[in-house]
């Protein structure tokens, strides 16, 4: 392998630049920087789940907005019922209780649909998804479709986050933590017993891998990092409404693993990367030329999804691969090492 | 509540139901045959209502020329693959069906007098242009990848779909649109007004289940679908090529869903994205016979009009959040009584 360019060194010099973007992006950019990174974590969970478990969920956006109204109306009501009130004006509590809502409710999907074949989960997501999205436009203490304001801005041993630079470092560390252990997740031997699910459950199964229990497992980590997402933005927009979890968004979050790359980790931030820059892109040229405004670049999208999972179904990620060598070296196996600690 | 108003929602809940009905058992067929979720069904409904208003209103119906742009690229496709493969004689048959159908049919839409013409003759057209969309649509997404797994299928379906809400937001714009009734007719059963509308959609999808039922018990390609879907594999070694059962459920489907939203575009106003949650209470429906069961998936959709039409009368804000959560207790009593093996991929 070339020297000059080893994973390590790239990742580091990916950390480099990363440590390094407040100071020379201007304030669009930044922003741009930020919700790539959010919509990253969620794509990072639909990884985990589809191109590794072999399951998919249209319903992540509305797991982000589980995260967001939970911590929107802990922080923002000044009337909370007095077995919650402890918890009001807090975020990083809310963001505990946030999590805890948010698996309590993939277990529940969970073990409604996991036990039927794999379209059921999809589809039992999706009506999640939009029931929930109904739910938050018409629920008065939710705001209705208006939403809440006033959300304050997370602070840190008495740093007040409310700057956009400054919550990037928060967005991105989370987001590389999260990269981090789901990588380590895979790697361990949970890990490969998710791996198997894909290959097909009797193979699996016969291995002795409890495969329901593994497909939970994902399902749930899946959710927590949509949820976590959600916290973010809710603190960084410090405003939240029913829109951006809707069922279409939630889709979109599907197409940034799709196209990144549902089977690698790093291909959730290529595709959320992509989608979010190629979105802003057309939004400002599609309706010049469609003389009209509207979300036309969803046909864009939709066309694009199309070819990738007929000529490139690993999505893009495995093309950039074979240009730069992202990969790590594939841990060696000692054939004296002993069975219990080997590596696969 | 008395009397009149139940009726009357009954009246609007078996309107509604027989739609859904139509649709879930097109799911379940489309599924059953390609293993295809057809999220995207919705759209067609969507398409053959506005369509059909584009007509009423004199205007040539956008959609034509998608479905020229559909039928140029198959034509394409089919032509390369058959000079690679040396079927020359095939030619002629693909390029005079494939790009002579649907410009016959623009040279046809701008020579007639659109907004004149009776309604009947509106609603035919409509469903020549967005009928051939469904095998179009086959050919160009599905047919490439025929063999991928039911997870792949479901989400390029969902790719199409989102595709398919775009082009209608271009085509047809963000008004919503409600066409000329079939018929002013209407009768009073006891205390309530029976509309003639209501009357022609239940009938319609009543004729339609029925002629659906003879086509897949007497005829020839019924029963090389019902073949198709019971064992692919086994259907293929007979003869049966699979790309063509997988055009004829797209006709088929394509069909049901553009006559729906004939049927129902005089009774509610459609928009471009209207199709969609329309399309998905069929899934509801399609669900609850266990995306195998005909009579199963009808007996649902019933229950998700009738449901639907009651909780807008109760609590009309959470009317979609009821009827979506009906899918729960569904999944829940099916989870419980199957045990499912998962078909190896």
């Amino acid at each position: 392998m070339n020297a000059l360019l080893t994973p390590r060194k790239l990742q580091l010099a990916f950390l480099v630049v990363l440590a390094a973007a407040p100071w020379v992006l201007s304030t669009f950019y930044l922003t741009l920087l930020n919700y790539i990174g959010l919509y990253a974590m969620v794509a990072l969970g639909l990884v985990l789940l589809t191109g590794v478990g072999g399951l998919t969920s249209f319903g992540q956006a509305a797991f982000v907005g589980v995260g967001a109204y939970t911590t929107a109306v802990l922080s923002t009501s000044s009337e909370l019922p007095a077995w919650i009130a402890w918890a009001g004006g807090a975020p990083w509590i809310s963001l505990v209780l946030g999590l805890v809502l948010t698996a309590a409710i993939a277990v529940v999907i969970g073990s409604l649909t996991l036990k039927l074949s794999g379209h059921y989960l999809p589809l039992g997501t999706i009506a999640w998804g939009i029931s929930l999205y109904f739910l938050f436009g018409t629920m008065a203490t939710l705001g209705g479709h208006t939403g809440l304001t006033g959300i304050p801005p997370i602070s840190l041993f008495g740093w007040t986050l409310d700057e956009g630079h400054e919550i990037f470092y928060l967005i991105w560390i989370f987001l590389l933590l999260a990269v981090l252990t789901t990588k380590n997740l895979l790697d361990s031997r949970e890990g490969r017993a998710i791996r198997a699910l894909r290959g097909g459950m009797v193979m699996a199964e016969a291995m002795g891998v409890d495969t329901a229990r593994s497909r939970m497992v994902i399902f749930v980590i899946a959710a927590l990092h949509a949820c976590a997402s959600g916290w973010l933005y809710a603190h960084m927009q410090r405003f939240v409404n029913p829109t951006p979890f809707g069922l279409h968004i939630g889709i979109e979050y599907l197409f940034m693993a799709v196209i990144g790359g549902a089977g690698h980790v790093w291909g959730a931030l290529l595709g959320a990367g992509v989608i979010t820059v190629l979105k802003q892109w057309l939004q400002d040229i599609l309706p010049r030329i469609m003389g009209s405004s509207g979300n036309f670049e969803v046909i864009v999208f939709g066309v694009m999804m199309v070819l990738v999972l007929q000529r490139a179904r690993g999505g893009l990620w495995p093309l950039l691969q074979r240009v730069v060598p992202v990969r790590a070296a594939p841990r060696e196996v000692r054939a004296d090492a002993q069975i219990g600690r080997a590596h696969v | 509540m008395d009397l009149e108003i139940a009726l009357l929602l009954g009246q609007d809940g078996l309107t509604n139901g027989a739609i859904y009905a139509l649709l879930a058992l097109a799911l379940v067929m489309v599924f059953a045959v390609t293993r295809v979720i057809l999220i995207q069904q919705g759209e067609f409904v969507a398409y053959g209502a506005l369509t059909l208003a584009m007509l009423q209103a004199g205007v040539m119906p956008a959609t034509i020329w998608l479905l020229v742009a559909l039928a140029t690229l198959s034509a394409a496709l089919d032509i390369t693959a058959s000079l690679r493969s040396g079927k020359n004689h095939r030619l002629a048959g693909q390029i005079g069906w494939g790009l002579g159908y649907p410009l016959a049919l623009a040279g046809l839409l701008a020579l007639l007098p659109l907004a004149a013409l009776p309604v009947l003759a509106q609603a035919v057209l409509a469903l020549c242009i967005v009928v051939p969309m469904g095998p179009l649509m086959y050919r160009l997404v599905y047919q490439p990848i025929a063999d991928a797994s039911v997870l792949v299928l479901l989400i390029v379906s969902v790719a199409v779909h989102i595709a398919m809400v775009g082009l209608g937001l271009a085509f047809f714009g963000a008004e919503g649109q409600r066409t000329t009734a079939f018929s002013d007719f209407s009768f009073e059963l006891g205390p309530v007004m029976v509309t003639g509308q209501s009357v022609w959609v239940v009938a319609a999808s009543l004729v339609l289940i029925v002629a659906l039922y003879l086509f897949f018990e007497r005829t020839l390609y019924g029963k090389a679908l019902r073949a198709t879907a019971i064992n692919r594999v086994g259907a293929r070694l007979m003869g049966i090529p699979p790309a063509l059962a997988g055009k004829l459920t797209f006709v088929l489907a394509a069909f049901i869903g553009a006559l729906s939203g004939i049927l129902i575009a005089p009774i509610t106003t459609i928009y471009y994205d209207t199709g969609f949650l329309i399309g998905l209470k069929g899934f509801v429906a399609a669900i609850i016979g266990g995306l195998a069961s005909y009579p199963l998936a009808a007996l649902g959709a019933l229950l998700v009009g009738l449901l639907e039409a009651f909780s807008s009368f109760w609590a009309s804000a959470y009317k979609e959040v009821i009827v979506f959560t009906l899918i729960i207790p569904v999944l829940l009593w099916r989870s419980l009584t199957t045990r499912h093996v998962e078909e190896e991929e």
